[in-house]
């Protein structure tokens, strides 16, 4: 193998060479730059394959044939290899993407890149503090001179500043380098560390670490000492930028690494917060930033900030050998990729405020690894940030460091909302044409990032702490056809909806028999509904990349979802489903703000799901199976709380329900259909589980069931007196939705047998009429074009086929007899008087009858009275709309006749818990309090309404029609239909009597929560004044305080 | 040797306090130098040994008893080398100084604040 010195030497020579033969070799110059280039990347490469093929001891390289002290050592092991290859090789892909700079600059920016290249491979590999100063500066010296090759006014200043900085921080370098010297007598790493714990001047000691330990504060861009990096970030050409982002924090980073174990626990605890503050305020500041260079600063000084921390917290522990590859690598690799290759985007982009973005669109490829970064930058699966920030939520937690779990996930969603933004904006089509530079160099180097990138994903993938054996096939199958359809783009539309119906019968075909209990009840629900719904997806027209791989992910998530073995599973499965609905219900038009609304209420519940879990986690020991829950452990309640609450939101509970009427609304007509219908149930499913295996916890003197009683009847009450007042058809359904699924959450907390029973069957009963409704309302929106209930009106005639849909579905709903929505409410009411909750009932029984008053609108304002003018040629509702509709009416009906079918598999899967509630004799299920012969009643209901209709049809001869405006009103005959037809804020008199249960008391709350964090931002980022001089003042203020600290705390 | 190390100090106190009270940027970048200035003496007095002479073998110090007459060299070598550093960020900070005051004809640090927040 190569020695790595060479690396040194070869950089170094081809530096020296350049400038001096730039007249002889002006054409060889280039070549010989990347040959140099190459040769790097090849050495490292070459070593990578040593340590990760045959697992190598650490190599020790000694400079001028001596061992040290008298030396200089050079030390590479698997992790300086790894960084080393990953180092060159961007560096590489730099030089590709400047290439159009290094033409014109000549002989100049190679040199710079080649000094910077060794400056870094030195930083890495040395084992000599003093020579890891010099490194650090060759480091500066040729990046301050990058920044200033652009010559302009921004990037000179922002060069400025860096220099004071840097300046600054290696004066300290080497007074603290000279204090640890003069104190161990060595400047070898592995020799002073060594030497350190046996030295008596411990004070002095510690003033020559924490000089270190400051100067590393300010080059690795800590809070709040790196008012200057954020100016470098904005004000340099990306290409630059993403080099000091990307491999130049990295080297940075691993210096202060090497340096950490020098440090005492009680300065590792200062650099442990010191990071986690920085990752806090700069993710805030973030949220505030619209220049996206900044923004991108912001983020990538916070991802040092934690990366840091972690690292400190390591060395704490003395577990850095086993934390470094488990979580340091994969949220440094994650920074790493995602930042150079966004920053090298937006030198491709060259737009400077994020809302002008939307031009990305024009390149596809772009674009699409655009949401790719920004993606794994948020921490979501399958990146490796995810499985850093899960590494470390779990290992903090068992060092029981809840705190910090806190901030580091309150960060991590301020980060998530400023990238996700961006991205939101990129995903509306911009209709200004701008004529985006596409330089292949600059593209080609972008893609070099990105399949690295790719290759480090998937190793994380593979390594990521799954339970392969028990989670297998079953767990990973249902993601692979999105994943599938997304790389075959060329596709027919149609085809590519047969082929996803035909991919979850198969599934449903193999894999649903081998299931049982709860899981198999709840996959055979998704399942048949996915495959429904997805018929009513062939009417599409449109082409469009991204819908059916999005759907899929989404069913697929689902299933994966009922499927997980442990926590893991769960919250990998969870966030991909908050990821794929997300993108789902922003392809609506119009949908921007709401989709934004939905996916932050959404991870916000997600993260405090796994604040959740980490309170549980410590219960077995490190296990990551759901028994962790059935431990009791200190913090149950504070568990179950904060998982309940990332479900409440799911649930659109009352006071996290902010999201779901925009949200449905907004989303395309048919994915509303999936989103009601079936997304809905996966805060239901997470209930299930939880309640299962923590049963329900009391917190003090409350019992938190109990809670979740009222917390459901009022959702209940509440969802359905807002959708009594909407106009919309969409928002109305959307916060039926809200209600009934409240009426499943009280169901679940009655936590008994007969009450689980009901509420399984009320989901079931749910899942069936959103079915129907929202693909009758799509139809019907399909034809007319409008969502305005009160703009419609005699429809009845048009589309009789969506109007019998629609009359079934709120009978159903309403919970009259005989069809299904009875059974659900009988079951659920004798559970809450069995309970002894009669509040709660009433609270329930009045809710119901308000549903009516909805229901009827659905009908009224929609298809009776008489029909608008501009929608008299209106046709019905496509087949495709139709089919799935009349499926699941007859599901219904089947269900409404025998619904023992349905309640002995519910029985099965609730028995094994609760015991037996109820007993059949014949086709009469009898309770503790009464019984319901439903197949009776279903037949009396039919006899009476044949008799009725036989004696209609016999007197219908005698009926005279007549034409529209053959009407009279108060002596007036009206000539529109708009005067004919009241529906528009048909409920205006109840909303004057009852309104104030439904003023937005929710919205106002979060609005302020959010404008706060707004304002906070804001008034947080004002510190960096854009003076040189306030950055060095911040600078020597986090002096006197680290010195303050490490003097005071002693 | 207390007293070089206190007018080591002084000198990076005086640096400082040039660095945050002057608008002018080459006098902060001046500033800058003094606050180095000061740190290299505060390394030569480090390496300082009561008696002994500079670590420079020619013939009033035969390299046999080299390790009894000179001071520790390490530091001076160190110093070496952090002053060609320092030089060179130096004069690098004053070209950037020279091309923006060439662009803004002014030399006034809070006159540069494009970039902010």
């Amino acid at each position: 193998m190569v020695n790595p010195i060479y690396i040194i030497a070869v950089l170094l020579g081809i530096g020296f060479i350049l400038p001096l033969t730039e007249k002889k070799l002006s054409k060889l110059g280039p070549w010989v730059f990347y040959a140099g280039m190459i040769f790097t990347a090849l050495v490292s490469y070459q070593w990578f394959r040593f340590f990760i093929v045959s697992g190598g001891e650490t190599y020790h390289i000694f400079t001028a044939g001596v061992k040290p002290p008298l030396s200089i050592n050079l030390q590479i092991g698997l992790f300086e290899s790894v960084l080393l290859f990953v180092t060159n090789l961007t560096g590489l892909a730099g030089a590709v993407y400047m290439t159009k700079q290094i033409s014109e600059t000549g002989v100049r920016a190679m040199v710079l890149l080649l000094l910077l290249l060794l400056g870094l491979n030195g930083l890495i590999l040395t084992r000599d503090i003093f020579n890891l100063f010099v490194f650090m500066e060759i480091t500066a010296i040729s990046t301050y001179s990058l920044i200033g090759m652009d010559v302009k006014s921004r990037s000179l200043s922002a060069g400025f500043k860096y220099m004071t900085a840097g300046g600054l921080a290696s004066a300290f370098l080497l007074l603290g380098i000279i204090i640890v010297y003069s104190l161990t007598g060595t400047l070898n790493l592995d020799g002073m560390i060594r030497s350190a714990e046996g030295i008596k001047n411990v004070k002095l000691l510690s003033i020559g670490s924490m000089m270190i330990l400051f100067s590393f504060i300010i080059e690795a861009k800590q809070f709040p000492a790196n008012g200057w990096a954020l100016d470098v970030y904005e004000g340099t050409k990306p290409g630059v930028a993403g080099l000091i982002s990307g491999i130049g924090t990295t080297a940075v980073f691993f210096g202060f690494y090497k340096i950490m174990p020098l440090f005492t626990n009680e300065t590792l605890k200062i650099v442990m917060w010191a990071g986690l503050i920085t990752f806090f305020f700069s993710n805030l500041m973030g949220m505030k930033q619209e220049n996206v260079k900044r923004m991108l600063g912001y983020s990538s000084v916070a991802q040092t900030g934690l990366v840091i921390s972690v690292s400190a917290w390591s060395f704490m522990l003395g577990n850095d050998k086993l934390i470094f590859p488990m979580i340091v690598l994969p949220l440094l690799f994650n920074h790493f990729f995602t930042k150079t290759g966004l920053f090298w985007i937006a030198g491709l982009v060259k737009k400077d405020t994020t809302g002008l973005w939307g031009s990305i669109t024009e390149n596809k490829i772009l674009h699409g690894i655009f949401i790719i970064l920004i993606l794994a930058l948020s921490g979501f699966p399958p990146f490796p940030g995810f499985w850093g920030k899960w590494n470390l939520v779990l290992a903090m937690s068992l060092d029981s460091n809840f705190f910090y779990i806190w901030v580091l996930l309150a960060g991590s969603l301020f980060e998530a909302a400023y990238l996700l933004k961006w991205a939101g904006i990129t995903l509306k089509k911009d209709k200004s044409k701008d004529i985006l530079e596409y330089n292949s160099y600059k593209m080609l180097a972008l893609q070099i990032v990105v399949l690295i990138f790719f290759a480090v994903t998937v190793y994380y993938f593979m390594t990521g702490n799954f339970d392969h054996t028990n989670g297998g096939l079953h767990f990973y199958l249902p993601f692979a056809l999105g994943t599938g359809l997304l790389l075959l783009p060329f596709i027919p539309e149609k085809l590519k909806g047969m082929i996803s119906m035909s991919v979850i019968a198969v599934y449903a075909f193999y894999f649903l028999p081998d299931q049982n209990g709860i899981g198999r009840f709840f996959n055979a629900m998704f399942l048949s509904g996915g495959f429904f719904l997805t018929f009513a997806t062939l009417n599409r027209k449109d082409r469009s990349r991204s819908f059916y791989p999005l759907l899929m992910l989404m069913l697929g998530s689902l299933i994966a979802l009922v499927n997980s073995d442990n926590i893991l599973h769960f919250f990998f499965s969870w966030e991909i489903m908050t990821l794929s609905s997300y993108f789902l219900i922003h392809r609506g038009k119009g949908s921007a703000e709401e989709s934004f609304r939905y996916v932050m209420f959404s991870l916000a519940g997600a993260f405090l799901m796994l604040l959740g879990f980490a309170y549980s986690f410590p219960n077995l020991n490190g296990q990551m199976s759901f028994g962790i829950f059935a431990v009791p452990g200190q913090f149950t309640s504070l568990s179950f709380i904060l998982i309940s609450i990332g479900f409440l939101v799911k649930s659109a509970a009352l006071g996290l329900h902010l999201w779901i009427a925009g949200s449905y609304a907004k989303a395309e007509d048919d994915t509303s259909a999936f989103l009601s219908a079936l997304l809905s149930k996966a805060g239901i499913f997470g209930f299930v589980m939880l309640l299962l295996a923590m049963g329900a916890p009391s917190a003090g003197k409350f019992d938190l069931a109990y809670i979740l009683s009222w917390i459901g009847a009022l959702t209940a009450l509440i969802g359905t007196m807002m959708a009594i007042y909407e106009e919309d058809a969409k928002r109305l359904l959307a916060y039926s939705s809200m209600g009934q699924v409240g009426y499943i959450i009280l169901g679940l907390a009655i936590m008994s047998g007969l009450g689980w029973t009901a509420a399984l069957f009320q989901m079931v009963n749910h899942f069936l009429i959103k079915g129907i409704l929202f693909l009758a309302i799509a139809g019907v929106i399909y034809r007319t074009g409008t969502s305005e209930m009160y703009k419609m009106g005699g429809l009845i005639k048009k589309m009789p086929w969506s109007f019998t849909a629609v009359m079934f579905g709120i009978i159903a709903i309403s919970g009259v007899p005989p069809l299904t929505g009875f059974g659900a409410k009988w079951l659920m009411y004798e559970a809450l008087i069995e309970k002894g909750w009669y509040l709660q009932t009433g609270m329930a029984f009045f809710a119901s009858t308000v549903a009516f008053l909805y229901c009827f609108r659905l009908i009224h304002a929609i298809f009776l009275g008489q029909p608008k003018t501009e929608f008299r040629n209106v046709k019905e509702a496509p087949a495709w709309f139709l089919i799935p509709q009349y499926v699941f009416i007859m599901a219904i009906f089947f269900f409404s006749i025998f619904p023992r079918v349905l309640i002995d598999r519910i029985s099965a899967a609730v028995e094994p818990f609760f015991g037996k509630s109820l007993t059949w004799d014949g086709n009469t299920v009898i309770s503790s309090l009464g019984y319901w012969n439903a197949t009776a009643v279903m037949t009396i209901v039919g006899v009476v309404f044949v008799v009725l209709a036989i004696g209609l049809f016999i007197k219908l001869p005698k009926v005279q029609k007549v034409k529209q405006f053959n009407i009279v009103f108060a002596a007036e005959r009206p000539e529109t239909p708009e005067l004919t037809h009241f529906a528009y804020e048909f409920f205006r008199p109840y909303r004057r009597a009852m309104g104030w249960m439904v003023r937005p008391y929710a919205t106002r709350f979060w609005r302020s929560v959010t404008e706060s964090a707004y304002t906070v931002s804001d008034a947080l980022r004002k510190i960096y004044t854009g003076n040189g001089q306030t950055y060095i003042f911040h600078i020597l203020l986090v002096l006197v305080i680290l010195f303050y600290i490490s003097t005071g705390v002693k | 040797m207390n007293i070089i190390f206190l007018i080591g100090f002084a000198l990076m106190i005086t640096g400082f306090w040039g660095m945050l009270t002057q608008k002018n940027m080459i006098k902060i970048i001046l500033g800058l130098a003094i606050v180095e200035t000061g740190v290299q003496l505060i390394m030569v007095a480090f390496g300082f040994i009561e008696g002994r002479t500079a670590p420079i073998l020619d013939s009033a110090v035969p390299v046999k008893k080299a390790v009894e007459m000179i001071v520790d060299p390490v530091p001076q070598a160190l110093v070496l080398t952090a002053i060609v550093i320092g030089v060179a960020v130096n004069a690098l900070a004053l070209t950037f100084i020279i091309k923006m005051y060439q662009k803004k004809k002014s030399l006034n640090i809070t006159e540069y604040r494009d970039l902010k927040w």
